[in-house]
């Protein structure tokens, strides 16, 4: 097993970055759906806006807009930070 | 009769489209997840079928399973003919996941899926954009067409009969796409279209920095909230006075062309001081459901509910709770069903025992009697807030934190482990508010509201009038039948400090709130047999309710469950009987409970 530290939680505002995998603990129904929201393999996202008190943040993925909670956004593995 | 699906990405137009195909007025507001359930309408010969939005066709959860069988259900029937699927151009590749996945779906069962790409409004260069192009990358009927201006309305209307009469000449065409291969498919085809999507969303982000800053956003948010009860009161009162003017007037007028006797005295108490006091209020009424409306149509709604997401969480609720509540300061009923939008079943069922405690529309007469009698008409604050405004926005917000404490206490009692569906939303974009449909709507409301609780309030307010007028007729409050039952009960109001006449008014309330002032109206009226008509407020003043009692009395209203539809609705929504009226009884204890502790401590 590969360790993997750097999740989309742990990226900065602003920041871009690539997802690599999602969490095999999540859901099938969970991480299919977001798949179907483009937090899918390759692709790119970037963390628009954090909010106060560890609240869910804006990611945008393609053309749209997300805010995706902590504990699936920590879930949601990522390969480089730009 | 042949029909048609429509079908779509969240918040992409359906509901828009389907209304200016029918010309009815399905709820359409800005944020994902506005329809909830099936809507049907005639366009032409043609019978459309609203659905609520999905993202995809595998569901994530019930709701989504439940919409999806019904996809499948629907397609299986030889009357439906064909399927519109909408696109929301502003989120080109996100709508056409679904959309292929819908497209496979219709291909499936031999019927031809035509799309409606929406909001062409709202493209910067209508030149970049290659419908044929689109069409052919598709392989379905293709037209673009704006919901909101109504370009390419008529000709999509053409289309879709046209379409229907032959369904099998519009099969789609080429590979089909589903599942998982949709969302790569999706990509490639807004790469080959090149419309630069990401336009869109810059204008959103710029707005959120404001509306979702930490500080700035916090305040923001608190302000709208402040605005939202300060106006209810503040603006609607010019046009109440008015009301409350014409009302009197009509029934001195009306009382005076008639001979006295008991038929006047029925119109004078029942009509005008029952009645008409209840309607005061309807400006109040139209004022908050504009205001939320406003609020649901700007996309506002979706970043409070973002804001509200981790101080809830500490609540057992979801920040989605949010959408709901803000419903139930209008009214419960449709707020039960706003509460769909809520993933977590766990969730989703203590918010909805919770949204009864929301003040509700019926609630405002009720305040708005207490305050204009209790609390002076003044400026705070260097003038800047009117005292009552804030005793209103001080009762809305005593409902809340109830709701609140009510859904820590629930959420901690009820520890089992289900699995909980996690936060996730969309951000639609910022919208101009259109003014016309929202004040419509909102005219609709009030009018809805008054059409419904009309007959209730008329009828309650005829019964009690008679109970209270006989045996001896006006003036001669106190020995009449009414009293007779009221004094039976009063052991139980008396703690609360109120005579039997607010008694009388309480319990009929319990059919519905509203009924208390009508009822309390027409009381006063009996009892001041041929006095004019004196505002409710005054004679309450002068009767000598005191301060304490009348707080007590909005703790109580401001908690209780009274009202029968809410409870019938709960029922459905949670899917038990024995929650709704546990909730009812809980409540309604709590409400008692509480009005003592006022009553005491106060006086
Ligand atoms: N600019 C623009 N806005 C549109 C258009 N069509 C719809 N809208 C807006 O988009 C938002 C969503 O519209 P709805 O019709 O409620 O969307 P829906 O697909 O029924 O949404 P759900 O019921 O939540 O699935 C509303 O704010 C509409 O005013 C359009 O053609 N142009
Ligand atoms: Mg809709």
């Amino acid at each position: 097993m590969t360790v993997k530290t750097s999740s989309l939680w742990d990226i900065a505002e602003k920041q871009t970055a690539l997802i690599e995998d999602l969490d095999h603990s999540l859901e099938i129904c969970l991480s299919t759906r977001l798949k179907e929201t483009g937090f899918d393999f390759g692709q790119s996202v970037t963390c628009l806006k954090k909010l106060p008190l560890n609240g869910p943040r804006l990611y945008q993925v393609a053309d749209s807009v997300f805010s995706i909670e902590k504990s699936v956004a920590e879930k949601i593995y990522i390969k480089e930070a730009k | 009769m042949s029909s048609i699906l429509i079908l779509g990405k969240p918040n992409s137009g359906k509901s828009l489209l389907f209304n200016r195909l029918t010309g009815l007025k399905q709820k359409v507001a800005n944020f994902p997840g506005a329809t909830v359930e099936l809507k049907r309408g005639m366009c032409g010969t043609l019978e459309l079928i609203d659905f609520p939005g999905v993202y995809s066709l595998t569901a994530m959860t019930k709701d989504e399973e439940i919409a999806i069988a019904g996809f499948h259900q629907s397609l299986k029937d030889e009357k439906i003919k064909s399927v519109i699927c909408t696109l929301d151009i502003t989120r080109l590749e996100r709508s056409l996941v679904f959309g292929l996945q819908a497209q496979a779906l219709a291909s499936e069962y031999k019927k031809p899926i035509i799309f409606a790409l929406n909001m062409i409004d709202e493209l910067p260069q209508k030149s970049e954009l290659s419908v044929e192009k689109l069409t052919k990358l598709l392989g379905s009927p293709l037209y673009a067409l704006s919901a909101k201006t109504l370009e390419g309305v008529d000709e999509f209307k053409k289309a879709i009969v046209k379409i229907s009469n032959s369904p099998n000449d519009y099969l789609p065409q080429g590979e089909m796409y589903s599942k998982q291969k949709a969302v790569v498919r999706a990509r490639e085809v807004v790469k080959e279209l090149d419309l630069g999507g990401v336009f869109f969303i810059k204008n959103q982000t710029q707005i959120d920095k404001f509306f979702l800053h930490s500080f700035v956003g916090g305040i923001a948010f608190f302000l709208i909230m402040g605005l939202l009860f300060q106006s209810i009161f503040t603006w609607a009162s010019p046009l109440m006075d008015l009301i409350e003017e014409v009302i009197g007037q009509l029934g001195v007028f009306v009382t005076s062309s008639l001979p006295a006797g008991i038929v006047s005295d029925f119109i004078n108490d029942a009509l005008f001081g029952g009645f008409g006091s209840f309607l005061v209020f309807a400006p109040q009424i139209m004022i908050l459901s504009f205001i939320i409306g406003l609020l649901e149509d700007s996309g506002y709604l979706v970043r409070a509910a973002l804001i509200c997401h981790r101080p809830f969480s500490y609540f057992g609720l979801s920040g989605k709770s949010f959408i709901p509540y803000l419903s139930g300061f209008a009214c419960s009923i449709p707020a039960m069903m706003a509460a769909r939008v809520i993933e977590s079943p766990k969730k989703r069922l203590i918010t909805l025992i919770t949204i009864p405690l929301m003040s509700c529309s019926a609630r405002l007469p009720v305040y708005a009697l207490f305050i204009s009698a209790f609390v002076p008409e003044e400026k705070v604050f260097y003038g800047l807030l009117d005292l009552r405004g804030l005793s209103f926005f001080a009762l809305y917000i005593f409902g809340l934190l109830t709701a609140l404490v009510v859904s820590a206490v629930l959420s901690r009692v009820n520890k089992k482990e289900v699995m909980d569906a996690p936060f996730i939303l969309e951000l639609p974009p910022y919208r101009l508010p259109a003014f016309k449909p929202l004040a419509m709507r909102a005219l609709h409301a009030t009018k809805s509201f008054v059409v419904k609780a009309g007959p209730v309030i008329f009828s309650v307010t005829a019964i009690v009038w008679v109970l209270s007028y006989f045996p001896y007729g006006a003036g001669k409050l106190e020995s009449s039948w009414l009293s007779q039952i009221g004094h039976f009960l009063s052991p139980l109001f008396q703690p609360l400090g109120i005579d039997w006449r607010y008694g009388v008014a309480i319990l009929a309330s319990f059919l519905a709130r509203e009924v208390f002032v009508g009822v309390l109206g027409t009381l006063y009226g009996v009892e001041g047999a041929d006095e004019n008509i004196a505002s409710l407020a005054q004679n309450i003043q002068a009767d000598g309710l005191t301060f304490a009692s009348a707080m007590a009395l909005l703790v109580f209203y401001a908690i209780a469950l009274q009202c029968i539809s809410t409870v019938a609705m709960l029922k459905k929504e949670s899917g038990s009987s024995k929650i709704a009226w546990m909730t009812f009884l809980g409540y309604s204890v709590l409400a008692y409970f509480l009005g003592l502790i006022v009553k005491i401590s106060l006086s």
